[in-house]
């Protein structure tokens, strides 16, 4: 396969390997805090100005 | 096979958003089908006023923009050789998509248009998002063995999907947003009775040498890393088909119902029926078969850059997937130690889903949040905040995909296509792309005399023929040199 173009590599996780109640229990850091807030947020303004109507207007012809 | 050409077709729906003004629905007309085709219509009307170069269907970055069946826009990428290329210029159409919505609102700021690059709209109602690769006539001779690896690859290449609630009240999640149209494994047919393997026959030239695989089955990526490692992981199975190192088919009893039943299996463990085996095997477990069989084949023959990029990543991803906890019933997700929600998208909305139901979300919030996952409005889209916010993985630069809208890739045809979009745009010649094969250019001219069917000499001298029949041909000096001599004398 050719490549003519840089791939990003996806941030890697380092250090030790983490037990799933270690990961569950580890706090977030407050960077990563805001930006879950922020999230949240956004979430919710966007399900506020979709409407309740919004769905039912989300009718397409089937394609291919 | 191993230098390869590959392009995606994605079909896009178009709503407009109507707040209780009637008279504005019927400024589009009340059918549905009318209405959509005058939306997708007026969208590519704008592609001019954005300053992208355009010939008939065809633009500058040597891709196609049209309307397809069932009044969807529809972007076809320009033919490419490399993933990182395919999902640039994928995300360049999500990109050129969205401008032309934001040109359509520029005329007309109450319209409430929405753009969503997704699979299935609230009716049950499907459309595509296609891969066409090229291969071997003996790969495709071959082409049964690719089947449980398509019906399983869902697991990490599909977008994710809410259901309607059971009985009971309780959430339902699917990972394939496609998986339910499938009815058989083989089928020539596009609509209504869909198959694994499209066999539906095109003409392409070097028949000899090259068969078009075209397969209906993928979800539409939003995530750059998921689309990236769908195509990846397909480029490495296709040459361990061609070099007949998939000899030993894991045939599946009921590849259809298995699609249908793993795009319900949240742990990919559920165990699908072999064909004359009584031993069954997972998704999971078939992807690391698959990958197995891969990772022996590349170990006698060097992978490139790019293969061992996606070898790699595909093995991750399946470790990744080996310890996601999803709790059933009811669809958390328990525990992510891969991370992947940064890099797959069912496992993305999955999360988010989740979150908006700890506060309280209902189904019917759920369901505008998965089709917001699929906005392409930055504004407005689930997963462009998450990207935004960093917390998905971006595969290419963002630059690379702006250029991408009018840049085509440098190494197959669409580049040699591109140059005469580019340099014929805005000058007096129509330019006819009879399709990706072959363009046909003639002057405009005033004098009737010289558009009289007799005149043969004339007739010929103000037209030019460019073949575009060698995929793998991006440059063609004597096409360019001919293109340069007859726009100096009729442009």
């Amino acid at each position: 396969m050719a490549d003519t173009r840089q791939i990003k590599k996806p941030k890697k996780k380092t250090g030790q390997k983490k037990t799933d109640q270690q990961e569950q229990a580890a706090p977030l850091s407050k960077e990563k805090e805001k930006k879950l807030k922020e999230l949240d947020n956004y979430i919710e303004g966007v399900l506020e100005e979709a409407g309740e109507d919004f769905l039912d207007q989300f009718k397409q012809i089937e394609g291919e | 096979m191993h230098q390869r050409i590959f392009g995606t077709e994605c079909e896009y729906a178009p709503v407009c958003h109507q707040p209780g003004d009637e008279t504005r629905q019927d400024a589009f007309g009340s059918n549905l089908l009318e209405r959509q085709k005058l939306i997708a219509t007026r969208l590519m009307t704008g592609v001019r006023a954005l300053g992208i170069p355009v010939a008939g269907e065809f633009l500058g970055n040597g891709g196609r923009l049209y309307v397809d069946r069932g009044g969807h826009p529809e972007y076809a990428t320009p033919e490419c050789r490399s993933v990182a290329d395919l999902v640039t210029h994928e995300i360049a159409g999500d990109r050129i998509m969205r401008r032309l919505t934001q040109e359509m609102h520029a005329s007309d700021a109450a319209l409430r248009l929405h753009v969503y690059k997704n699979n299935v709209d609230l009716y049950g109602h499907t459309y595509g998002g296609h891969e066409n690769y090229l291969i071997t006539p003996q790969g495709m001779e071959q082409v049964a063995c690719l089947i449980p690896f398509l019906v399983t690859r869902q697991i990490y290449a599909g977008a994710g999907k809410v259901m309607t609630s059971d009985r009971d009240g309780v959430f339902g999640f699917q990972i394939s947003q496609r998986a339910d149209f499938f009815d058989c494994t083989y089928s020539d047919r596009t609509s209504e009775v869909r198959g694994i393997i499209n066999i539906r026959k095109r003409e392409i030239t070097r028949m000899d040498q090259s068969r078009r695989l075209h397969l209906i089955i993928g979800d539409s990526n939003m995530s750059q890393y998921t689309l990236g490692l769908k195509i990846g992981t397909l480029l490495l199975m296709l040459r361990l088909l061609e070099a007949g190192a998939l000899d030993e088919p894991l045939e599946l009893a009921a590849p259809a119902a298995a699609l249908k039943a793993v795009s319900r299996d949240l742990h990919a463990g559920l165990e699908i029926k072999r064909q004359g085996r009584s031993r069954h095997l997972s998704a999971l477990e078939i992807q690391s078969i698959c990958l197995d069989k891969a990772l022996q084949f590349y170990a006698a023959h060097a992978p490139d850059a790019q293969e061992a990029y996606w070898l790699e990543q595909w093995g991750q991803v399946l470790h990744g997937l080996g310890a996601l906890r999803v709790r059933q019933p009811g669809m958390v997700l328990e525990s992510d130690p891969g991370d992947l929600k940064r890099r797959i998208d069912w496992i993305l909305k999955l999360w988010l889903l989740d979150r908006s139901r700890a506060k309280g979300a209902d189904e019917h919030q759920l369901k505008m949040l998965d089709l917001k996952y699929h906005d392409l409005d930055p504004a407005d889209s689930l997963y462009e905040r998450c990207l935004a916010l960093d917390l998905a993985d971006r595969l290419i630069p963002e630059e690379d995909i702006a250029r991408a809208s009018c840049e085509p890739p440098g190494d197959t045809r669409a580049h040699l296509r591109a140059m005469v979009v580019q340099r014929t745009f805005g000058k007096k010649l129509d330019v006819e792309i009879e399709n990706w094969e072959r363009i046909r250019i003639q002057a405009q001219i005033n004098d009737p005399q010289a558009r009289h069917c007799f005149n043969r000499v004339k007739c010929a001298l103000n037209s030019l023929g460019i073949q575009l029949q060698d995929p793998f041909r991006a440059h063609d000096p004597q096409a360019m040199e001919d293109l340069h001599r007859f726009i100096e004398r009729w442009g």
